[in-house]
């Protein structure tokens, strides 16, 4: 392992692929500082400039965009009040309380050490325990995949916020989707109405750049009109301090070590994280009183937090090939592209390329402390970039993305398709992720159930006579109940 | 109760009855491997979501009071972006990624009233930059268009 990771690191800082993952990591931290625009918007849109590359720089970069995205978000969050990514929420508690005292750098470069700590931990422990689950998961045979796709399939309650069914009707127009083109195992067509296009299914990469990115740059063209130009205060430029870097460091390994074990739980986002670790610095300080009002501890957790999902979200996607969430799903989308299926053979037969990645995101950690460091008072130029401009750059790449993956005028179509869609969902508050994970889970689901029924001569005993099949199935009657709970209590809240 | 509430759910269970309609017509394979046909994942599915749907009508009903008057809150802004892409999808087949999206920037920077030269510059950079990284640096050939190419 330490001979993979250390061909990685040297991989990582080749000519070949550092740039591009300085590239990734910037345009990240860019993408995310702007209000509105998350880190899965920016990887949906940079996806296609990974088409003509190899597998290793194309991942690296995405990877980067992924780290700089959420880091990138709390620059807006702290700045201006409004955070640039969900998963930076939290950060606007605190962050903005410090700029608005005038330690606008300050607050920066919390912002940015913490989320090094966050990412490196998280980094750390996806190195250690990565693969040995990957090594338990190449015991799966079809009736565990089955089971492991229908466990899948119950993030969608947890990523659905406040209305459940609202999120299960999205997801069940995720898995229909699924079901269009050849069947997986008779070759039968269905709902393709002769169109040769339809035979081969509807790609994901159109859907997701129709449903994330699309649609996105429709809602945010509605606000145009109330977009004020911000003008900051002025502030010092006077970064943390060691004894704010002392006082720090405890909250941010936790918040770091909390943080990974929320992101590698399918469902459970870099939002849900940063408030989580937020909540449990407060529960823990001996000041609570201080929390929301300007604490250094408090803007640490949450930053921890929110990168320390990082390396968590990465365990289910490269041992399991199931995404967590939706920066994971786009990533897998990634994967894909390059000809690889995520999941544990990948450690078998790709470790060159799973270590590069490893290696890729400690590099990349350290590129977004240093880049978020140095570039302080570029980003506040940065969050003065008008959408006005930025929406229709974001719409022709997204469409010539779509384009790019098969040279195909088709793929525009579906992907302008998802994109109205997801509007018109978005304006009756449907969630839209729940769609991209039925139609990722849902021919895993359909193709090992039907393997499965094969195997056993048409017996659904696989169901209660493989441990790793029932320990699934428990594990996916648990994630419903805890789904149905929290969502009764949220409706009575 | 909402009355935009229920359109979306209205609208999936049409298509949920269609869909069934549909599995019905699906052609049978000269071998059945499996206990469950091809027909199965896409019926389970409908049928799921029009109880899901009706689990949302049924909801929305027990809230009470009619207000029909709320709108799904599109404005013209949104309209005119919905039919900007669609032309823009549609621009690229007849006349090809160059022509169209520098006329697309152009029309966009009209319809906003921008008077700000940079930004007219920053279109025609954008769209010649995009082209040359996808045709020489990705050596992915982009459309020509049917009527330009």
């Amino acid at each position: 392992m330490i001979e993979h990771l250390l061909n990685g690191l040297l991989t990582a800082l080749s000519f070949d692929v550092f740039p591009v993952l300085l590239f990734g990591v910037v345009g990240g931290i860019i993408l995310g500082a702007m209000p509105g625009l998350t880190a899965t918007m920016g990887v949906a849109i940079l996806l296609p400039f990974t088409f003509g590359m190899d597998s290793t720089p194309a991942l690296v970069m995405l990877i980067g965009v992924y780290i700089g995205g959420i880091y990138g978000g709390s620059i807006a969050a702290i700045l201006l009040n409004t955070p640039g990514t969900p998963a930076s929420a939290a950060s606007v508690l605190d962050g903005y309380t410090l700029t608005k005292n005038g330690q606008a750098a300050r607050a920066l470069s919390i912002s940015a050490v913490s989320s090094f700590a966050g990412g490196m931990i998280s980094t750390v422990l996806l190195i250690a325990f990565a693969p040995i689950l990957a090594s338990f998961a190449l015991r799966f045979n079809a009736p565990e995949y089955f089971a492991l796709a229908l466990f899948g399939l119950t993030i969608i309650s947890s990523i659905s916020g406040n209305n459940i069914l609202k999120g299960l009707m999205a997801g069940m127009i995720g898995l229909l989707v699924s079901t269009i083109g050849l069947d997986p195992i008779n070759s039968v067509p269905r709902f393709t109405f002769d169109i040769l296009d339809l035979h081969s299914g509807i790609s994901i990469i159109p859907v997701l750049i129709g449903l994330f990115a699309l649609s996105e740059a429709l809602s945010q063209l509605e606000d145009i009109v109330s977009d004020k130009k911000h003008t900051l205060r002025r502030f010092s430029l006077k970064i943390l301090s060691r004894k704010d870097l002392k006082e720090i460091t405890p909250t941010a390994v936790k918040s770091g070590v909390l943080g990974t074990v929320i992101g590698s739980i399918p469902g459970a986002g870099a939002d849900i994280s940063s408030f989580v670790c937020y909540n449990e610095a407060k529960r823990a300080s001996k000041t609570p009183e201080e929390f929301g009002k300007g604490s250094i501890k408090g803007l640490s957790a949450a930053e921890a937090g929110n990168n320390g999902v990082t390396g968590g979200a990465l365990v289910p996607l490269l041992t399991l090939g199931v995404p967590g969430d939706a920066v994971t799903a786009v990533l897998l989308g990634a994967l894909v592209i390059q000809g690889l299926s995520p999941g544990p053979l990948l450690f078998t037969y790709s470790p060159d390329l799973v270590y590069g990645i490893f290696s890729s995101m400690l590099v990349a950690n350290i590129v977004m402390l240093l880049v978020g460091l140095i570039g302080i008072r570029f980003f506040c130029k940065i969050i003065e970039i008008p959408r006005i401009l930025m929406i229709p750059i974001i719409m022709f790449l997204s469409i010539i993305g779509a384009y790019a993956i098969n040279n195909s005028m088709f793929d525009i179509g579906v992907a302008v398709f998802f994109g109205l869609l997801g509007f018109t969902l978005i304006k009756f508050k449907i969630p839209l992720s729940p769609i991209l994970i039925g139609m990722i889970l849902g021919p895993m689901a359909e193709t090992n159930l039907r393997k499965s029924l094969m195997l056993y001569e048409s017996s659904w005993s696989f169901l209660y006579d493989r441990p790793i099949v029932l320990f699934f199935l428990v594990l996916t009657a648990f994630s419903v109940y805890t789904a149905i709970r929290l969502g009764r209590k949220n409706s009575l809240n | 109760m909402k009355v935009k509430n229920l359109f979306v759910p209205i609208v999936m269970i049409i298509l949920s009855v269609i869909v069934l309609f549909l599995t019905s017509q699906f052609p049978t394979p000269l071998y059945q491997d499996s206990s469950i046909s091809s027909s199965f994942f896409p019926n389970a599915v409908a049928v799921l979501q029009i109880i899901i749907c009706l689990a949302l009508i049924v909801g929305e009903c027990l809230k009470g009071k009619v207000q029909s008057n709320q709108g799904a809150g599109f404005n013209k802004y949104s309209l005119f972006g919905a039919v900007f892409i669609v032309s823009y999808a549609v621009a690229i087949y007849l006349f090809g990624y160059l022509i169209s999206t520098l006329l697309a920037f152009l029309v966009y920077l009209f319809f906003f009233r921008s008077k700000n030269v940079w930004y007219y510059v920053t279109a025609l950079v954008f769209t010649s930059v995009v082209y040359y990284v996808f045709t020489n640096v990705f050596y992915v050939v982009l459309p020509e268009g049917t009527i330009t190419g």
